[in-house]
């Protein structure tokens, strides 16, 4: 049997199999709209989820994430990653998506100053499961 | 797949190191629109409802709380245990606010300052998990050992007895129901032998709510006995929590003084008069 590989993982799957579109021609695939705002629920899901167990980051993040390792490993990980969002991200008027959707232009290399309007242009295009760009 | 898992990454390290910075982004994500706005959308024929809807963050992080504890007892419950007492270390539990007593008492004129709050009604059972607490008496309620150690309870809907126990996580003295029949007699064998109710007039016994397994609301999912029992030194509590190494309001250790617990076999109050912390 496969080992449970985190709570986020197993989650990943589910709701992906929910949104995923099924045409009778064709692959079943998600629309890059699709993406960001699955991308934005589980940033959303992972805070909120943090931030209740932040007390007990081990125990959190070897059932949320699959992540293990010597103790206060994780609050490590946390402290460096949540620091660099926070000094990437110093906008007071972001909400969940538009973070998702600046990371998503950060990974295609467009300019980050017109996220949006890529965005708008790709929302409806149907996109691969796995984009080339994710390794 | 792994992207949403590395939203799910960054948002846990946001949320748990800036959680003010994560409740900020939650409450920008789902700011209301404007009621004019609203209404003129709903006028021009889109189909929504007269009111908007708002859920608020306390309440999304409970139900999804609740889905994710249900995936850790299920795949991973050793973690689950840790993660069920999150709630109890975040503070000690006051319970000198009427927030937690039953409105409805109060509203009948019931002066409920003068009740010992109860854990299970008053008190969640996943407040108290793995805690210790300190035994000042125990109060049968009507319950009578029998030939054979059968016990003859005045109901069957009731608890067979109660423990009052105090603790340094608690404000106040509480009742701990009894439930389980072997977690009855282990009391009584202390409380009916004269030689152990003196030394636990000198002395302490301790107990802690620790079930074989546990269910999402705290409770045992199993037929198991769930309270374990230890005579200690007086002070060894005190001790216990104030320990600087281990923060046992954080993260519960009773087996230090209990030793691995059984539930199977000879059960026993156990004697731990060198406790090391």
């Amino acid at each position: 049997m496969e080992k449970p590989s985190g709570y986020a993982r197993v989650m990943a799957r589910i709701r992906i199999n929910q949104e995923l579109n099924s045409p009778i021609l064709g692959k079943p695939h998600l629309k890059f709209g699709q993406c960001i705002a699955l991308g934005s629920y589980f940033f959303q899901l992972g805070g909120m989820l943090g931030a209740r167990h932040q007390m007990n980051l081990d125990a959190f993040g070897d059932a949320f994430l699959g992540a293990s390792g010597a103790p206060g490993a994780v609050k490590r990980l946390f402290t460096e990653l949540a620091n660099d969002i926070v000094s990437r991200s110093n906008d007071d008027s972001m909400t969940f998506y538009d973070y998702v959707s600046k990371e998503f232009s950060r990974g295609l290399e467009v300019m980050l100053a017109i996220p949006h309007a890529f965005l708008l242009s790709m929302a409806s295009r149907r996109l691969r499961l796995k984009p080339p760009w994710i390794s | 797949m792994d992207i949403l898992r590395r939203y799910a990454e960054e948002g846990a390290a946001l949320g748990a190191i800036y959680t003010d910075v994560l409740r900020k982004m939650y409450e920008r994500s789902y700011a209301a629109v404007p009621k004019k706005q609203w209404d003129e959308a709903r006028a021009a024929g889109l189909n929504i409802p007269s009111e908007q809807a708002f859920i608020r963050y306390e309440e999304l992080e409970e139900a999804d709380n609740e889905v994710f504890m249900a995936y850790c007892q299920k795949c991973c419950p050793g973690l689950y245990a840790i993660l069920s007492v999150e709630r109890a270390v975040t503070s000690r539990i006051d319970l000198s606010t009427n927030s937690i007593r039953p409105k409805t008492q109060e509203a009948a004129g019931i002066d409920v300052s003068t009740r010992s709050p109860k854990i299970g009604t008053d008190i969640p059972w996943t407040d108290i998990l793995r805690h210790l607490f300190r035994v000042l008496e125990f109060d049968r309620v009507g319950t009578t050992i029998g030939p054979k150690n059968q016990l003859q309870a005045l109901s069957d809907f009731a608890p067979y007895g109660y423990l009052l126990v105090e603790s340094p996580i608690l404000s106040q003295p509480v009742r701990l129901p009894i439930v389980h029949r072997d977690d009855f007699w282990l009391a009584a064998s202390v409380f009916d032998e004269p030689k152990l109710v003196d030394l636990v007039n000198e002395e302490e016994l301790l107990v802690t709510y620790a079930p074989k397994k546990v269910l999402s609301g705290g409770l045992a999912g199993d037929t198991s006995h769930v309270l374990h029992y230890v005579i200690t030194p007086r002070g060894t509590l005190d001790r216990y929590y104030a320990s600087e190494e281990d923060d046992h309001l954080a993260t519960p250790a009773p087996e230090r003084l209990l030793g691995p617990f059984v539930y199977e076999g000879e059960i026993k109050v156990q004697l731990n008069f060198e406790p090391e912390f």
